[in-house]
């Protein structure tokens, strides 16, 4: 992490500390369960030696000859949430799930359609695949640390901005390459090898988001917000793409745990 | 009638599409030298491309035109790059005696080989859609930078022969530089002869 990262974190940590602190009022304790999704742009991995008779890496928009990178996240995770001020600040931790899932393939469906991957091997000859797709599928188990601060509150509606780091741990990668010949399944393996890319152990982000939240009060509340775009801390996420924003939506339910009043200090007359 | 010409246009439909597989390899892809505009990038991918200035006019390849081509007789090796140059079709021929590969992965042996342009040995044409000059050089060479047996789904498929030339000449009378060429060809059965 660079200084800008670890200032995002410190500042989160102090916020979340200060919140704590600071707070005399009735803390309620929720948990919520979300699902989610993200979109990630970035440009496709110069690692892979692909043959430049495609007219455009990522999202070529006028080109019939283009190979698109794609980059998307589905999320599911448990957050238990604390919330103070009458519920205008929360703080909230957890486990998420991510699944990060990356594609290099022509843009084209067509049976037909397929590019060429040149092999890295060192040699005097040069070895070229065809190839119809290339995905990789990535999943991380982390931890979220989010701060929301929910100034708009109605009856049984309120809008609130959000603020978060992610700290996730790769458990599980795999790739593979459709070959336009089958028969070169063989070589997935060494291909591989050859390119000597791995995706990132550890996966890290700094988002911000809007949402709505609805529900009575003191009863089950339903989450629905935007992810703004977003940074990633950490490089190497897929081994496909390169990186450099996403953004996304999320859905959540909170159920209430407890209501619980912290005592404020009692004054005494007599001093 | 109808029957043989529904006959026809299959057959038509099962050759183009027979002849598609190759057609990615063979077409020409053109990236832009940002420092030398009008050429072509130096690259050893296959690219079917070429490119020099003649003085200060661009002489490239183009789509239309096959870009190169080697011609092999009896004892001489022809190296052809056909392209355009101010709006007229040009070709430029290097012509090595005494060197006759039997077939295209036979290039090979030109890996690295840096050729002499003032050699007797060597013969340097320039040709115009009504002219063909033979070149007096002065001084200049051509560079066979890399030459690799190129194979898809681990099968031979042609030779990609890359490199660069530059060389100093008289046309009409007057001196003239041929600068920055660089050259990326797949040579393969449909542009490899010999007689």
């Amino acid at each position: 992490m660079d200084m800008k990262q670890k200032g995002i974190v410190l500042s989160l940590m102090l916020g979340l500390g200060l919140c704590t602190a600071w707070s005399q009022e009735p803390v309620k304790l929720t948990v919520g369960f979300e699902v989610g999704s993200g979109f990630v742009t970035g440009d496709l991995n110069p690692n892979w030696n692909v043959r430049q008779d495609v007219g455009n890496y990522n999202y070529g928009y006028g080109y019939s000859n283009s190979l698109s990178s794609e980059m998307t996240m589905a999320v599911i995770g448990i957050r238990p949430e604390i919330s103070f001020f009458k519920g205008m600040f929360a703080v909230s931790s957890g486990l998420r799930y991510t699944r990060m899932n990356s594609t290099m393939s022509k843009g084209s469906n067509s049976k037909s359609s397929y590019f060429f991957l040149k092999d890295n091997v060192n040699t005097a000859n040069t070895e070229y695949y065809k190839v119809k797709e290339i995905w990789e599928d990535n999943d991380y188990l982390g931890i979220p640390l989010e701060v929301t601060f929910l100034p708009f509150q109605y009856d049984q509606v309120g809008f609130y901005f959000k603020a978060g780091v992610e700290m996730n741990f790769r458990f599980n990668s795999k790739r593979d390459i459709a070959f336009l010949n089958p028969d070169m399944e063989i070589y997935q393996q060494e291909f591989f090898d050859h390119v000597g890319i791995t995706p990132n152990v550890l996966y890290s982000t700094f988002y911000t988001s809007v949402g709505m939240r609805m529900g009575k009060k003191n009863k089950t509340k339903y989450n629905f917000e935007l992810l703004l775009p977003s940074t990633f801390l950490t490089k190497n996420n897929s081994s496909l793409v390169v990186p450099q924003m996403y953004s996304g939506f999320k859905f959540s339910v909170q159920l209430l745990v407890s209501k619980t009043g912290i005592s404020k200090p009692k004054t005494n007359d007599t001093y | 009638m109808k029957k043989q010409s529904l006959f026809l246009y299959f057959i038509g439909i099962i050759l183009l599409s027979g002849c598609s597989e190759d057609y990615q390899l063979q077409k020409s892809v053109f990236i832009n030298d940002v420092n030398n505009p009008g050429l072509p990038e130096y690259s050893e991918w296959g690219y079917n491309t070429f490119g020099a200035y003649i003085d200060r006019r661009v002489f490239a390849s183009t789509n239309e035109e096959l870009p190169g081509k080697i011609v092999v007789n009896k004892d001489t090796f022809n190296l052809i790059l056909k392209g355009e140059s101010g709006y007229e079709t040009v070709s430029l021929k290097f012509s090595i005696v005494g060197y006759s590969p039997a077939d295209y992965p036979d290039l090979i042996s030109l890996n690295d080989s840096v050729i002499d342009l003032k050699n007797p040995r060597c013969i340097v044409t320039l040709a115009y859609p009504n002219s063909s000059k033979k070149l007096t050089v002065s001084e200049g060479n051509l560079y066979i930078k890399r030459v690799q047996k190129l194979s898809v789904d681990r099968v031979l498929t042609e030779s990609i022969v890359s490199g660069t030339f530059s060389f100093k000449t008289f046309i009409d009378g007057e001196p003239v530089a041929v600068s920055n060429g660089r050259f990326d060809l797949g040579i393969g059965y449909d542009n490899f002869f010999k007689y």
